[in-house]
């Protein structure tokens, strides 16, 4: 999680993908929809389901903790985006069976490997036109405490 | 329904033009087909016209370039299948009886660099959602499941860009090797510059009429449509395999429609914007298994000379891929085949063939059409 510095403003890069901790101790987590009909799962979140097209869909909290699909480093400049390259992307496959595409961060490509086990983290991706930050998800490897 | 001829073909060079106007690019491919069709502008009773990038009212502009007539204009965008969309669209217009000669053309005049999804979004602004991170996680894939190797894919290029220097029309003729691909310049680990297919701006043009017009103004036989199929988005999750399902489904459609089978393919274009996608919709159109592409590929079956040609053309790759204008540069391609005009390239007799673009954001849209002669 980064510093909140005093003078500049946070904001997400979109309203209702993901909630910040309200305390130090908490964690942030992405919030998905779910459908009532089928359960398929999705995030961001959709008003009709992909799988069978049902409106009746309900807000989930989605694990924090996903397996690394695949991995890329992105060496062009990208039109439309605001990360600078080389930066490091991947999908990550959430146990409710969502595939989430998400910056990869605090790791390097050499040491990733696909089946890594990996953790949400909300962090500034980049600083708009009147400089404040704008939050997005990201996922780091998941690290054995010694 | 009515049997359909594709009278004439035209194309022009595909590559980067930025000193022409976009409808002084399509209209040299309708001129270039209507002389290849010995027709008349005036001829043409309707026209339905493929675009992404040049705004608004494409097709009454290309029209504007060379006279107005008044016909019907329909203006396309379906990404790269635009070109499949119209030719489809013209050929069911003559086949269900509403209009006798109708023309399809796809045109494009592109910005440079990587494409970016169509709409901007929180996933663009973050970078997460583009062309090349997705193919390059494909290809990590596909390397990771020992489905392809990365030589196999590499193969892809080196034998499209081959063929590439036979086609005068073709954005590249360089003679790649295995080492070319492999050093070329890094896009996303590990799609490589050779990897991938070319932007840039072209158009191609396919007229179709009646059996009865045709004999008006050529000499059977004649290729005809044998049938096709347009597919949006079945659902599949996790987007790596979109493509697939949905080339799946819209070729068994017009396998169906034309009554035949992968088996009864001579030669085939396909929508091959990286090197995997050749690979991958080998598979998807049914020409082989899964399990065998990869070495098919390596013992030379889809080269020019192989069991069943792919991407005589050059493909995407080489060839180029100005988006909408692809599907129907697929369509001059086959019928120069089928003509016996393809020179260098020239395939084995060909009588049946196949042209497959897949395109959108991811897989959003795929369009299959079938010739025979």
């Amino acid at each position: 999680m980064s510093e909140k510095t005093p003078e500049r403003e946070q904001i997400p890069v979109r309203e209702g993908l993901f909630v910040l901790p309200s305390a130090p101790a908490e964690k942030p987590y992405l919030v998905g929809s779910k459908c009532r009909s089928c359960g398929e799962v999705a995030f961001p979140k959709r008003h009709h389901c992909r799988r069978c097209t049902s409106a009746d869909l309900e807000d989930v909290t989605l694990s924090r903790t996903a397996k690394l699909h695949s991995f890329t480093t992105v060496r062009v400049k990208i039109p439309d985006a605001k990360v600078k390259s080389p930066f490091l992307v991947g999908f990550v496959e959430l146990p409710e069976g969502e595939r989430v595409r998400t910056l990869l961060t605090d790791c390097d490509a050499a040491s990733l490997k696909i089946g890594d086990e990996m953790e949400l983290v909300i962090d500034v991706v980049y600083q708009d036109e009147s400089g404040t930050d704008v939050l997005g998800w990201k996922f780091k490897p998941v690290r054995e405490r010694q | 329904m009515r049997k359909v001829v594709v009278l004439g073909v035209g194309m022009t060079d595909f590559g980067r033009f930025p000193e022409i106007p976009f409808p002084k690019i399509g209209a040299d491919a309708i001129i270039d087909a209507l002389q290849n069709a010995g027709l008349e502008w005036k001829d043409i009773l309707i026209m339905y016209c493929a675009n992404t990038a040049n705004g608004g009212c494409v097709g009454e502009l290309v029209e504007a370039e060379i006279g107005h007539t008044g016909i019907p204009v329909i203006n396309v965008d379906n990404a790269c299948a635009g070109g499949q969309t119209t030719f489809l669209m013209a050929y069911q217009a003559v086949a269900g009886g509403t209009y006798d000669i109708a023309l399809a053309i796809g045109v494009e005049q592109m910005p440079r660099g990587p494409l970016a999804g169509l709409q901007p979004t929180p996933e663009n602004l973050m970078g997460i959602e583009n062309m090349v991170s997705k193919y390059a996680m494909k290809m990590q894939r596909a390397i990771y499941e020992h489905r392809y190797t990365l030589n196999q894919m590499a193969l892809v290029s080196v034998k499209n860009h081959k063929n590439g220097c036979y086609n005068p029309h073709s954005q590249y003729k360089l003679a790649l090797t295995l080492e070319d691909v492999h050093n070329s310049r890094m896009i996303s680990d590990p799609l490589t510059l050779y990897h991938c297919c070319p932007t840039g701006d072209g158009a191609a043009t396919a007229i179709l009429c009646t059996e009865e017009i045709a004999r008006k103004h050529a000499t059977p036989p004649f290729i005809t449509v044998a049938g096709g199929a347009l597919r949006s988005q079945t659902f599949v999750r996790g987007e790596a395999n979109e493509s697939r399902l949905i080339s799946v489904n819209t070729a068994n459609e017009a396998y169906e429609i034309a009554g035949i089978g992968p088996e009864d393919l001579d030669m085939v274009e396909l929508h091959d914007n990286f090197t995997i996608s050749e690979l991958e919709h080998i598979v998807d159109l049914g020409l082989c298994e899964e399990d065998e592409v990869g070495r098919l590929m390596e013992e030379g079956a889809f080269d020019l000379t192989g069991r069943i040609p792919v991407s005589m053309s050059g493909g995407l790759l080489a060839k180029g891929h100005p988006t909408s204008a692809t599907g129907v540069a697929q369509i001059c391609e086959l019928v120069w085949q089928m003509r016996g005009q393809a020179g260098q390239r020239q395939g084995k007799d060909p009588k049946v063939s196949l042209s497959h673009c897949c395109g959108g954001n991811f897989g959003m849209v795929c369009g299959v059409n079938i010739l025979k002669k």
